[in-house]
């Protein structure tokens, strides 16, 4: 029953959250005290949002129901990490290229040639910065829903960060370049 | 058949339970419970009571352990007899429509 006291905004639990913790060691765990505490966070959330009197609509209800986004910096890293294979075997290609050694190429031809058997492998390293992109992307995303002229909207607004903007623009590029790449294969007729 | 008040209006029972005296969190779902018959949840009730207190209509006492015991303060009462006042007539006209038994 705890796990769901996290639901509750930081500052509510600041303020009640030991007495609440110690009532739910004399109230009985069960499906409806959790539908309870479920119920009691989302009203403190709005209950929160309106008390800053945030919408994002002018003239609108303070009604909303923000998300922060607290964890920009460790889902840009695990975009980064996705993507992360996909970087190194494409640089190590290029870096063939620039190097322009024939042993290198065979080598690393070689290696990948084992891993390729795998065609799992060969779809994560294909879709690996494409699900980069969408994470990095939704890392900077912040929103709310709010109810304005009666009507429930859905408001969004990114916020540019370096970190995940670079792992942003670096899956980017490695998804433009698998774009280019298997484009280039399906228009000249190769499997 | 109905045997137990609606609890649609929880803020009302906890300052009905508070009209007695201070009492924490537990005190008054166990309260609530014995003269409304009603159980209010967890959340709920900590809804309820921290609504209250940003009303200003109920403050807290010095923690007791865990524990924080709520009173009453002077316009939670004046609150809750208003609301006691409206009620009078609503349960005066019912009284006077429904034969007694």
């Amino acid at each position: 029953m705890r796990p769901l006291l996290r639901l509750y905004p930081r500052a509510w639990l600041d303020r009640y959250g030991e007495e609440l913790d110690d009532l739910l060691d004399a109230t009985r765990a069960t499906p409806s005290t959790a539908l309870d505490l479920a119920r009691g966070a989302l009203t403190a959330h709005l209950r929160a949002a309106a008390s800053r009197g945030r919408s994002l609509v002018t003239g609108g209800s303070p009604m909303s129901f923000e998300w922060p986004q607290r964890h920009t910096t460790s889902i840009a890293l695990l975009a980064l990490v996705i993507t992360a294979p996909t970087l190194i075997i494409l640089s190590l290609y290029a870096a063939a290229a620039l190097i322009g050694s024939p042993d290198f190429s065979a080598t690393l031809n070689g290696a990948l040639a084992d891993w390729s058997r795998f065609r799992i492998l060969d779809l994560f390293l294909i879709a690996a910065p494409t699900v980069a992109v969408v994470l990095s992307g939704l890392s900077m995303l912040t929103g709310s829903i709010g109810i304005s002229d009666g009507a429930l909207r859905l408001f969004f607004v990114v916020r540019p960060r370096v970190f995940p903007v670079a792992v942003l623009l670096v899956a980017l590029a490695l998804t433009a370049f698998w774009v280019g790449h298997l484009g280039a294969d399906f228009l000249a007729g190769r499997p | 058949m109905a045997d137990r008040i609606p609890a649609s209006d929880p803020g009302l029972l906890v300052m009905i339970s508070l009209a007695a005296g201070p009492r924490h969190g537990h005190a008054i779902m166990l309260d609530v419970a014995a003269f409304a018959g009603v159980r209010l949840g967890p959340g709920t009730l900590y809804g309820a009571i921290s609504r209250l207190e940003a009303d200003g209509l109920l403050a807290p006492l010095a923690m007791e352990g865990r524990r924080r015991p709520y009173r009453l303060t002077d316009a939670g009462l004046a609150d809750l007899q208003r609301r006691l006042d409206l009620l009078d007539p609503l349960l005066a006209t019912a009284r006077q429509r429904v034969p007694a038994r």
